[in-house]
């Protein structure tokens, strides 16, 4: 078929299969059209108290206390994971990765995608979470930091491929251990507005730590 | 959708932006949405070739989906429903070409051979980037060409391949019968210059039996 005729070309399209009439991009305007054409499918009754539950934003109180700084942020973890003890699943494919947070990650990242969260043994400001490596990736994607402490690397945008260069085991060891020790000096029953204070801090001593290690 | 309808979104959206922390608020949107938007939604999944259940599930995670990237939503641009039900498409498709979803709980795109079906994503908001299977020969061509239509044009034969009646088309344009057939014949005939020499091209590479 060197040329294509105009009516076998209708046709052709109009035999798409049901997968291929939506591999077109859709604008808006197709897509209203289509809810307004479309049959309505009732959706079950439980579904309701689902998007109840999924609107409502999970420790919801407890992030307002926390932001109105009536929460430790030790207790607002462990509300955290109080709150996601019904979502956990089976861990056996995940991995712990602890991951830099401030509030605003907490609240970006995916409670279902969680299993189990860790805090008491590492710091109050790197969190450990029971999440798959994509996951782990997916927020790596979304600039949180994510630092695996059980392979000891350090997993960031600006420094990823630096700490696999100068991935030995001498220098993990000076690494984490200030680090941790940097952790840990942060006081647990401080209030929020102290812990981001240290953990400006906490930082600016951190980047003097990894520059010394040749990570930055 | 009426004035009522668009009120309603707009009560939903307020609350999912602002993260509502009392729970009849959550109830009174979760009611909008499970009334008035999912039906619809789950209407088109089940089009698109997915059986209640998978429908149920994907809109569910397009809810989830929506209130995470609810920053990105501009109601100026969309309505709350067609975002939604575009995030739920790219969700379906998603979990579809990742083999997420049992084949019995796919209904009709089971009738054809992997090697005849073919995706892209439909907008920006797929999270989940995928390997794309093999896709039929001709739509892989239609792709190909779709972007040097215009709007109007990419939405006509938009149109057309999902039977969405054509006074719906003219109503969103604002043309006449007459203004239509002449805009359809002029699309189609781009289209075909377009696919004509890649056709040719790809019959020339094609080993002769």
């Amino acid at each position: 078929m060197l040329n294509v005729d105009l009516s076998k070309l209708e046709m052709a399209l109009k035999d798409l299969t049901p997968d291929e009439k939506f591999s077109l991009p859709l604008s808006d305007n197709v897509i209203e059209s289509l809810l307004e054409s479309v049959e309505p499918v009732e959706p079950s009754a439980n579904l309701l108290s689902e998007l109840e539950e999924i609107i409502l934003h999970p420790n919801e109180e407890q992030i307002t206390n926390y932001e109105n700084n009536s929460l430790t942020f030790g207790e607002y973890i462990e509300a955290l994971e109080e709150n996601m003890k019904d979502l956990l699943g089976p861990s056996s494919v995940r991995e712990v990765f602890y991951i830099e947070v401030s509030s605003d990650h907490l609240k970006r990242i995916k409670a279902d995608q969680i299993d189990k969260v860790e805090i008491n043994d590492v710091s109050q400001t790197i969190i450990g979470l029971c999440i798959p490596f994509n996951y782990a990736l997916t927020l790596l994607h979304r600039s949180f930091k994510v630092i695996d402490l059980k392979k000891r690397k350090l997993f960031a945008p600006s420094n990823a491929r630096t700490a696999e260069e100068l991935n030995t085991e001498a220098r993990h060891k000076t690494t984490f251990g200030s680090m941790k020790s940097l952790l840990l000096s942060i006081d647990k029953e401080k209030q929020i507005t102290d812990i981001e204070n240290d953990w400006t801090n906490f930082q600016s001593k951190l980047r003097k730590e990894l520059k010394h290690a040749n990570y930055i | 959708m009426s004035k009522q309808n668009n009120d309603l979104e707009n009560k939903v959206w307020d609350l999912l932006a602002n993260q509502t922390t009392s729970r009849n608020a959550a109830r009174e949107a979760a009611k909008i949405l499970h009334e008035y938007v999912i039906p619809k939604m789950m209407g088109l999944l089940v089009k698109r070739g997915a059986d209640r259940i998978t429908a149920e599930e994907v809109c569910k995670e397009a809810v989830d989906r929506a209130i995470t990237l609810i920053r990105r939503f501009d109601p100026k641009k969309a309505k709350l429903s067609t975002w939604m039900t575009r995030i739920a498409l790219n969700i379906f498709r998603d979990k579809y070409r990742k083999h997420l979803i049992p084949a019995s709980r796919v209904e009709s795109l089971n009738e054809f051979p992997e090697q005849e079906r073919g995706d892209v994503p439909t907008s920006g908001e797929s999270i989940i980037e995928d390997d794309p299977q093999e896709e039929s020969a001709f739509i892989g061509l239609v792709r190909k060409v779709f972007p040097s239509l215009s709007k109007e044009e990419q939405d006509l034969v938009n149109y057309f391949i999902q039977d969405l009646p054509k006074e719906k088309y003219m109503e969103s344009y604002s043309i006449s019968d007459d203004l239509y057939r002449q805009r359809k014949l002029r699309t189609f005939e781009k289209l075909r210059l377009l696919l004509t020499p890649l056709m040719r091209g790809r019959e020339e590479r094609s080993p002769k039996s």
